[in-house]
């Protein structure tokens, strides 16, 4: 898990901030700034900025924003999940998706795979810290809570990342 | 006629049947190939399929078709991918163009602004990634996958300059 958080973290930094020899990372991506510059957008005057967005299970500072307050700003969330968690020792590795869509209760999701195109997970079921705690408490509120719950279903991780263009500020 | 006879036999014989009552995550990795064989059918069917859009389409901020990471370890990389053309996306959208000729723009799977041309800058500059694994020969290789995972030390210490770099900018 620490090694897939560090690479998504990884990922996220490496194209919001510059390097000490490179300019920020979504800079290198080129369709991107021709794709700015056809719509007669300056890249040189546009910056990326990445904010940390929580479940909002999770209690993250007063001012930062939930995952649904990100969807609702039309932001979409670079996020981790989780599978295997009802059955003791499953391979719970982790997986990164985006959020794209709050539909009704659940948190849509654009998966990498085409034989799980989209994977819906409750809003309301525990996150991973909490996974972590105490399994066999999160089990019994899972199988209480949510019958049809199995390994197939995914868990969320306790933040993600939102990323936004904006103007620069001169 | 005893070669008929055999052939009787056989042919009454009911077609071979076996209960596996094994699932993926229980079997060693070095145990049974033929699991690999099997899902590696499986992935390489889905290659087939004529549905790779998304059925939940969302608000128009993201690309509706999904592109499928194999047997790679790269989610983090099509996730980020991802993430960044709906902030893209998103961002014009704001600055009143259309959000057709956006979407166009991006779906195209020819086109100057394709998910693989972003995606191979982003895995080969932006933030490395190990393509081993993905080669003709070491194709699928499952150590050679798990180096996907690995962070080199040259990306760790580009990070490092980052943290700086940004700590810097707030101070």
């Amino acid at each position: 898990m620490v090694t897939l958080l560090q690479t998504l973290t990884n990922v996220n930094f490496r194209l919001v901030c510059k390097t000490a020899l490179e300019d920020e990372g979504w800079r290198r991506i080129l369709p991107i700034l021709r794709l700015f510059e056809k719509y007669n957008l300056n890249p040189n005057q546009i910056e990326l900025e990445s904010s940390q967005v929580y479940h909002p299970l999770v209690r993250g500072n007063s001012s930062s924003l939930t995952f649904t307050d990100a969807i609702q700003q039309n932001m979409v969330i670079f996020t981790m999940v989780f599978c295997n968690t009802m059955t003791p020792g499953g391979d719970n590795s982790p997986h990164a998706v985006t959020i794209y869509k709050k539909d009704q209760n659940d948190f849509v999701i654009k998966n990498s795979y085409f034989n799980k195109k989209e994977i819906p997970i409750d809003s309301r079921v525990p996150v991973y810290s909490s996974f972590m705690n105490d399994t066999v408490a999160f089990r019994q509120y899972i199988l209480l809570n949510y019958p049809t719950f199995s390994d197939d279903n995914c868990i969320l991780f306790d933040y993600g990342f939102a990323l936004r263009f904006k103007d620069k500020v001169p | 006629m005893g070669q008929e006879c055999n052939k009787n036999d056989i042919c009454s014989v009911p077609p071979f049947n076996m209960v596996v009552s094994t699932n993926y995550a229980i079997v060693g990795d070095h145990t049974q190939n033929s699991v690999f064989v099997q899902k590696e059918i499986e992935e390489f069917t889905t290659e087939f399929t004529t549905r790779k859009n998304l059925t939940r389409t969302g608000c128009g901020l993201i690309t509706n078709r999904v592109h499928n990471q194999r047997r790679t370890n790269l989610c983090t990389s099509y996730g980020g991918t991802t993430t960044l053309r709906g902030a893209a996306k998103r961002f014009l959208v704001t600055h009143l163009n259309p959000l057709q000729h956006i979407s166009q723009d991006l779906e195209a799977v020819q086109g100057e602004f394709t998910f693989n041309k972003m995606l191979t800058l982003v895995t080969g500059c932006v933030s490395p990634r190990s393509l081993d694994g993905l080669v003709v020969n070491s194709h699928n290789d499952p150590k050679c996958l798990n180096a996907q995972l690995q962070i080199r030390v040259a990306t760790l210490s580009i990070q490092y300059f980052n943290i700086i770099n940004c700590l810097r900018h707030i101070l």
